[in-house]
């Protein structure tokens, strides 16, 4: 009997001291993931400020009156005046030049995603 | 000595003496004690190993950090495209703790000499026996470096955000501000303050910036051009009640909410109630022709002004001086023609016509700056009719646009908002007939195309509208000021299929060579209105109609001479 006993103990020390290591080993790889993981966080964060303030940034960048001031200073271009300066879209104009096949094709549906064009100015009204 | 077998022992042979006996009880005791620990402690892995088997304190731990993205105290506020209007930055504060700087005089030299700021109320602050003092508060990154590269003992930074506003003074008046705290002061900044607060998500306006800012240049340029005191105006999607901008010049910056002056914080668009003048006429029309008074083809005479005991109502430059028809009331703006109008539907009905379309209470919009209108208390014959031509009745220019919209959009009374995706968009309430709407229509293109705003008229683009003179409220005396004139303009585009209205006002514009002198709305609201619509028309690409069908569906008959000019 007491033999029996004394290997139940040296059983149970045994498993305790590798369950301990084992605790032991979990408990700082967790830390250690923990840790691991702020740091990501704090770069996250960091970038995330970073992001945020770019696209504040951008929306003051690409105000509209700024990007306009920018087209007059830069570009060769003005404000369009409709009524004075008539747009029409592409497909009228093939329309009105007898481009008939192309009305009834695919193409067609590809003219009418264009972007209008200039056409002719009118005389405004006094 | 003798040996014993187990079996002696077993069999109670062997009889242990008493000091052996001692030693094997004191034996037995340790082992239990040990056994004990050994349990205890046992006991104590197996339920740690059970806790960390479910790994709950570190799951909860993991999963907050992954619920908390980078978040702002306050909401962004974006457009209807989704740019960003207003948005909150990460600043710098700078505080100090009074008891541990060393050398004061040195900390206020290098710290007002850094920051800009007063010397003498620096020092004020420095030397009160406070562990805590402000210096300053959102400073910029530069600063930052600066005081840090100071090395000054007892200077210390807090983070703090700060509102800004990229777009600067664009749409102030809806946008408006924060507190150095971040909470709203004005505009949608304080109506949305709770939801800008809790919430993490943005708050979308109907508002277009692009629009906004072309409608701001316009009003700036009519203001400067016709030295008004100010210019207003609004555009409103006429089905839907969205805002597509509103806009009041001279405006603030909400990012210098300190430099803001009184009176640029108005907003005369919702807040103001102005007695709007012939821009009323129109609603009169619709009235009578709902009630089924008139048809198109009726008329008035309009031959003599008309005489209430001091009262004398007449038109202006003495008027066309005959019998006018219907539509030529309002090409003319008649104000006697419309004042027997409005006598021949009634008070009452004019009274419940006016309260459906909403004029009798506040306009219902995301702001707290909401004006109320002035309702005359006593509404007898002469309120009947000079309401009728746009006096007696103060309302903001919200009202009529709302009221406006519904009558060109087939007769349904629109819930103005700047919220998007706002489900009471839906909600709308018919307060005319489909027929009158057709009818009003047809009148605002003509007044466009023959009429008092042939200023604003864009060719292919079929503009419909109203232009108001009026005399502006002799605020703190009685009656009005005869030689201070509000002008408006009221409308909508395209007219066959009104997809916006607009109302647009300027406070006492003056004459210019290009006017030859003249002050009235036809003169400068139209135009400016037209203005206002090109850019629009370029900015959302509507491409012209060229469809014959439609000058016909507005076509009124008119006598010869109308189309001779």
């Amino acid at each position: 009997m007491p033999r029996i006993l004394s290997q139940f103990w040296i059983i149970a020390i045994m498993i305790n001291l590798t369950l301990a290591c084992a605790v032991y080993h979990i408990k700082y790889q967790v830390i250690d993931l923990e840790r691991s993981y702020l740091s990501m966080k704090k770069k996250y964060d960091i970038i995330a400020e970073a992001n945020h303030t770019l696209t504040a940034e951008y929306a003051y960048l690409s105000r509209p009156k700024r990007l306009a001031a920018l087209a007059a200073k830069h570009l060769d271009k003005k404000y369009t005046h409709p009524g004075k300066e008539q747009f029409v879209p592409a497909v009228k104009l093939a329309n009105a030049l007898e481009l008939k096949p192309i009305n009834s094709s695919s193409m067609a549906v590809a003219i009418q995603n264009t972007s209008p064009i200039m056409l002719a100015s009118y005389q405004e009204n006094n | 000595m003798r040996v014993y077998s187990t079996r002696d022992l077993s069999q109670k042979k062997y009889r242990p003496k008493r000091a052996e006996r001692s030693a094997l009880s004191d034996a037995r005791f340790k082992l239990t004690i040990l056994g004990i620990i050994f349990f205890i402690a046992y006991f104590i892995i197996a339920l740690r190993l059970t806790d960390l088997s479910f790994h709950s304190s570190q799951e909860k731990e993991v999963n907050r950090f992954h619920s908390l993205p980078f978040y702002t105290k306050r909401a962004n506020i974006i457009d209807a495209h989704g740019s960003i209007i207003a948005t909150n930055l990460i600043t710098s504060s700078v505080f100090a703790n009074p008891k541990e700087i060393l050398d004061i005089d040195e900390t206020v030299r290098k710290i007002s000499s850094t920051l800009r700021i007063n010397a003498k109320k620096l020092k004020e602050k420095l030397t009160k026996n406070k562990n805590f003092v402000w210096i300053a508060r959102n400073t910029t990154p530069t600063q930052k470096i600066k005081i840090l590269e100071l090395g000054l003992p007892g200077i210390e930074f807090s983070k703090e955000e700060k509102r800004v506003y990229p777009h600067g003074k664009t749409g102030a008046h809806i946008i408006g501000f924060t507190n150095i705290d971040n909470h709203g002061l004005a505009g949608v900044e304080r109506f949305f303050n709770n939801q800008l607060l809790d919430n993490e998500n943005a708050v979308q306006l109907t508002i277009d910036m692009p629009i906004q800012a072309a409608l701001e240049d316009e009003l700036t340029k009519a203001m400067n051009k016709f030295s008004a005191k100010s210019a207003n105006a609004i555009i409103m999607e006429a089905n839907t009640g969205q805002i597509i901008a509103m806009a009041s010049v001279p405006g603030y910056d909400p990012n210098l909410p300190n430099k803001i002056k009184k009176e640029n914080l108005f907003s005369p668009n919702t807040l103001g109630v102005y007695d709007l003048g012939s821009i009323f006429k129109i609603f009169t029309a619709a009235m009578a022709l709902d009630t089924g008074k008139i048809t198109l083809k009726s008329g008035y005479d309009a031959t003599k002004p008309i005489k209430v005991g001091r009262f004398t109502i007449s038109d202006y430059l003495g008027g066309e001086k005959r019998w006018l028809s219907i539509p030529e009331i309002i090409l003319h703006s008649s104000n006697i023609a419309s004042a027997k109008m409005a006598m021949d539907v009634g008070s009452e009905v004019q009274k419940i016509f006016l309260k459906k379309l909403g004029f009798f209470e506040k306009a219902p919009i995301e702001l707290f700056e909401r004006g109320t209108p002035i309702v005359p208390t006593n509404w007898g014959d002469v309120t009947t009719m000079t309401v009728s031509y746009g006096y007696g009745l103060a309302v903001s220019p919200l009202h009529v646009v709302r009221g406006f919209a519904a009558l060109v959009n087939g007769g349904y009374l629109v819930q103005p908002t700047l919220l998007k995706n706002n489900i009471l968009t839906s909600v709308k309430t018919q307060v005319i007939s489909k027929k009158t709407s057709e009818n009003i229509r047809k009148l605002l293109h003509l007044v466009v195309q023959k009429g008092t705003a042939k200023k604003a008229d864009i060719p292919g683009y079929f503009v419909g509208g109203k232009t108001g003179t009026a005399e502006k409220r002799n605020i703190g005396g009685k009656g009005f000021l005869k030689k201070s004139n509000i002008t408006s303009f009221l409308g909508a585009f395209p007219i066959h299929k009104p997809k916006y209205v607009i109302f647009l006002q300027l406070d006492d514009p003056q004459g210019t060579k290009e006017t030859y002198g003249f002050r009235a709305a036809g003169w400068n609201a139209a135009p400016t209105a037209k203005s206002i619509i090109q850019r629009i028309i370029a900015l959302t690409n509507i491409l012209p109609e060229n469809n014959p069908t439609i000058p016909k569906t507005l076509h009124i008959n008119l006598p010869k001479k109308y189309f001779s000019q």
